[in-house]
């Protein structure tokens, strides 16, 4: 090794060292500082009114109701989006390359907006134009529809993590061999029959590890549901749609700045925290096994 | 080069089964064939032959409009199945391919079991009797000479098989839905010798109950397998007529130079 | 057998039209986005009423001797008397801290890339891009958090600062969103570069680092610049870190150790509280308007320079001896 061989290696590996060193510390750090606040009523309490003590049930139900309506929402259009991108786009005629360079260019720069965007559009379209339309439409006297909900904040996040399913759908469509189509077209399979019998199912790791890897992005996000459905304080869950809902991430910020006492609410926060770094680590343990079967199959 | 080309097939009463007229591909404004007529008569094995790239493999897409699903690919002339034009308006090309089977040069099993993969055709096609799926697919595989070898473990992964044994099954596959014509492309060239001689032993067998067409690039397996032979030079028919005329005594120097030796 | 008996069923066709609907989704959605945050910040545009007590639109741009003032300055204080809506010391405090930003995070993303994919073994190699999955999987409130609780403190004592939250911190924490994003994509790009390349400067007698820097580096520039693109349209639209870690006083000025405030955390932090349909709301959804208009030229920008990149270096491949193969040659030379 020559002396320039050598300080590449050094330098290129002292910049991925500290990398590495952040990352353990933000893990490391709360893993101590959390773990000894865990206790099962922390999971199944609600907060006390000064957000001190109790649990982060609420927080919990409500981040698991929001990413469910998400999934639910966003991922039938994102893995169409995809499918049409892989499979259709192509043969549709002289007008469906194109559109397809005018979707993914939507894609990408949908993927770049900021997520407060994301808040201000779901206030702007879901709450005050959807909700507040059908608040008219309905004739419904005090704003049912036309206020923050959970909905509407599972809405903003479908819309926000379309392209992270769109892209992966693709991808895992196109990694699908042609010599799988030929064979079902060749017996006389119509395209869908192709699509769903026989493209889908071998697609279908890297499909599910978009969906894994959007739920986690769906589940951390805060900004786009500041003003389109996360509440501040409140125990009870949400039994409508309509209703607002406690949300972990939400609470970690609420906790972390608006608290009276931050010092008390220390070990709550740390904790918080953890279960929200747990939930990623898991999905995202998921999402790279997931990643690793696709692989193998293609 | 536009002289017609050398047609020896006997001029049988006959309609063919499947005719071709003035077949014509090109991709993305690039012609690959052109100008391509001749005939496959009903139950018997006609191979194309000819130098790799002179538009053999084409062609026998074009029969069962396997080129639709290339965009930029444009397909003229007629294909005639029993006198009708597989290309006419009002044909969809899934018909057609449930009537013109097709197998491909490297044995493609879809990754499910041994049973589902032949019934694919069937299930795509409306069949739901369990029971008349069962006996379909016992008949394929039959028909294909799997069935021995493999109706213990019809559950199994269609992976897990031998790529003699899989190019076999995809012959089962494209044999469950009764097409009338049947397209092999290079069925054997992935292929070992011994696995080669049971798939040339099956086409055989199928001689006289189905039609087929056969590229090659093995001027034995066409003299062994073959009834006529038509061979194609820079996509074109350059000639066409029985098997043994063709390769014993061609009429065209071009024809004359490949079965020599001298070309390809 | 006439053919025409069977044809693709009718429904198939039907689900296939549904597919190509939903594929206009994402088209939709960009366009909905600009369309809905702009709506609300339309009538600052066009209504000669709004912002009266500021002195008219311009205003949100000029710098005002406001009342208790010595001198015209670009303040941001919408709660005070009167609200002060002088979007510039947001402008600049986002400038600020993401241009901290990139400053840690383009070494870091760049170095750790180059150690991965040029010095690191393979196993190595696998376990650490798990690792900087992991942290981009990270939710931002997380980071933010850490920063406020952990690293501020930290960070001011080491560095003996007057505040504990400011922009150099926020720019600590902006940097752990961004650096994987730097990271992944610039491995991605060096790991596209052609072996045979890479083997012709060896072949020429360049050292590992030379051909590194000389070859490799060079030859993946498009996907770097794509990198440090998307990186620098992350950190402006991230939201949370910023908001918990930046101390928000929305100060003039480019000193790293003050207080700073963005666009997305003034959105974040006062949306919740003003009167819908105010000129402080509308104001809000303009800088939204704004950071979308930001991100999205950002994005197309990427994409272009990418482009560029490309059609530059194929052009470059046609030369029989690039000058990129003759400086190898000369550095070995210069080596040896």
């Amino acid at each position: 090794m020559s002396r320039g061989d050598r300080w590449l290696a050094w330098g290129s590996g002292l910049a991925l060292a500290i990398v590495l060193f952040a990352t353990s510390a933000l893990f490391g750090v709360t893993l101590f500082e959390g773990v000894p606040r865990l206790d099962l009523a922390f999971f199944v309490e609600a907060p006390d009114a000064s957000m001190v003590g109790g649990g982060i049930a609420p927080a919990l139900v409500g981040t698991a109701l929001v990413t469910l309506l998400m999934t639910v929402a966003g991922v039938p259009v994102g893995v169409a989006t995809g499918i049409w991108l892989a499979e259709y786009a192509p043969r549709a005629g002289r007008f469906g390359p194109r559109l397809a360079v005018l979707v993914r260019a939507a894609v990408a720069n949908l993927a770049g907006v900021p997520s407060i965007v994301f808040g201000l559009f779901g206030l702007g379209f879901f709450v005050l134009f959807v909700g507040r339309g059908l608040d008219h439409a309905l004739a419904e006297g005090a704003p049912v529809w036309g206020r923050p909900g959970l909905l509407w904040a599972s809405l903003t996040l479908a819309v926000l993590t379309l392209p992270v399913v769109i892209v992966t759908t693709e991808e895992a469509i196109r990694a699908v061999p042609d010599s799988l189509r030929e064979a079902a077209l060749g017996v006389g399979a119509t395209r869908l029959d192709t699509v769903f019998r026989v493209v889908l199912p071998r697609a279908a790791p890297g499909i599910w590890t978009g969906v894994v890897l959007a739920i986690g992005r769906g589940a951390g996000e805060v900004a786009p549901i500041l003003f389109t459905g996360a509440a501040n304080y409140l125990p009870e869950l949400p039994n409508d749609p309509r209703d607002m809902f406690m949300h972990l991430g939400y609470h970690v910020y609420a906790l972390s700045t608006q608290s009276p006492d931050v010092d008390a609410s220390r070990p709550t926060l740390f904790a918080t925290v953890l279960v929200l770094l747990a939930l990623a680590f898991l999905l995202n343990l998921v999402a790279s096994v997931l990643r690793s079967r696709a692989r193998r199959m293609a | 080069m536009t002289e017609t080309a050398v047609e020896r097939a006997p001029r049988t009463e006959v309609e063919p089964k499947l005719r071709i007229e003035k077949l014509g591909v090109a991709y993305a404004g690039r012609v690959a064939v052109r100008d391509v007529s001749f005939g496959l008569p009903t139950n018997t094995v006609t191979a194309l032959i000819g130098p790799s790239g002179c538009g053999k493999s084409t062609v026998l897409r074009a029969l069962d409009r396997m080129h639709d699903e290339v965009p930029e690919a444009e397909v003229t002339g007629r294909v005639l199945l029993d006198g009708e034009d597989v290309y006419a308006p009002h044909v969809d090309p899934i018909e057609v391919r449930r009537r013109i089977g097709m197998v491909f040069q490297k044995p493609n099993p879809f990754p499910k079991s041994i049973f589902d993969n032949v019934a694919f055709g069937l299930r795509v096609g409306g069949l739901r009797n369990r029971t008349e799926l069962a006996a379909r697919v016992e008949e394929a595989l039959r028909h294909a000479a799997l069935w021995d070898e493999v109706s213990d473990r019809l559950g199994k992964s269609a992976l897990g098989l031998s790529g003699g044994q899989q190019q076999r099954l995809c012959i089962a596959r494209a044999l469950a839905v009764r097409p009338e014509v049947l397209l092999l492309d290079e069925p054997t060239s992935a292929l070992d010798p011994i696995a080669t001689e049971a798939i040339e032993a099956l086409i055989d067998r199928l001689r006289g109950e189905i039609t087929m067409a056969m590229v090659t690039h093995s001027l034995a397996q066409a003299r062994r397998v073959a009834d006529h032979v038509a061979f194609f030079y820079l996509g074109e028919l350059v000639e066409h007529g029985e098997a043994r005329e063709v390769l014993e005594h061609p009429q065209d120097e071009r024809t004359a130079a490949y079965v020599g030796g001298r070309v390809g | 057998m006439k053919l025409g008996r069977v044809r693709t069923p009718w429904w198939h066709r039907a689900i296939e039209r549904l597919i190509a609907l939903f594929a206009s989704s994402a088209i939709l959605a960009v366009i909905a986005i600009g369309v809905f945050v702009f709506r609300q910040a339309w009538p600052l545009l066009i209504d000669d009423d709004a912002l009266t007590d500021q002195g008219g639109l311009a205003s949100l741009f000029r710098p005002r001797l406001w009342p208790g003032y010595d001198e015209p300055l670009h303040v941001w204080q919408p709660v005070g008397f009167p609200g002060k809506l002088d979007v510039i010391p947001l402008v600049v405090g986002t400038l600020k801290i993401t241009g901290l930003t990139m400053a840690i995070a383009i070494p870091l993303g760049v170095g750790g890339a180059v150690f991965l994919s040029e010095v690191a073994p393979r196993r190595v190699r696998e376990w650490v891009k798990a690792a900087v999955e992991l942290l981009a999987a990270v939710p931002s409130v997380v980071v933010g958090f850490f920063v406020l609780a952990i690293l501020a403190g930290g960070v001011q004592r080491a560095f003996d600062l007057t505040y504990r939250l400011n922009a150099f911190v926020a720019a600590i924490g902006l940097a752990f969103a961004v650096v994987p994003v730097v990271l992944t994509i610039t491995e991605d790009a060096l790991r596209t570069v052609p072996r045979e390349l890479v083997e012709a400067s060896l072949a020429l007698g360049a050292r590992r680092w030379q051909t590194t820097l000389g070859v490799t580096l060079p030859a993946a520039m498009p996907g770097i610049a794509a990198a440090v693109v998307l990186g620098f349209g992350r950190a402006i639209g991230e939201t949370m870190i910023v908001l918990m870690a930046s101390g928000n006083a929305p100060v003039m000025g480019l000193d790293p150790t003050s207080s700073a405030r963005t666009l997305t955390a003034t959105i974040a932090a006062e949306l919740g509280e003003v009167t819908p349909g105010s000129d402080h709301w509308r104001v809000l959804f303009l800088l939204g308007a704004l950071l979308f208009v930001v991100t999205f030229a950002l994005n197309e920008l990427g994409r272009w320079v990418v482009l560029r990149l490309r059609r530059k270096l194929r052009a470059e491949e046609v030369a029989p001896v690039s000058g990129r193969a003759r400086r190898a040659t000369a550095t070995a030379e210069v080596a040896s």
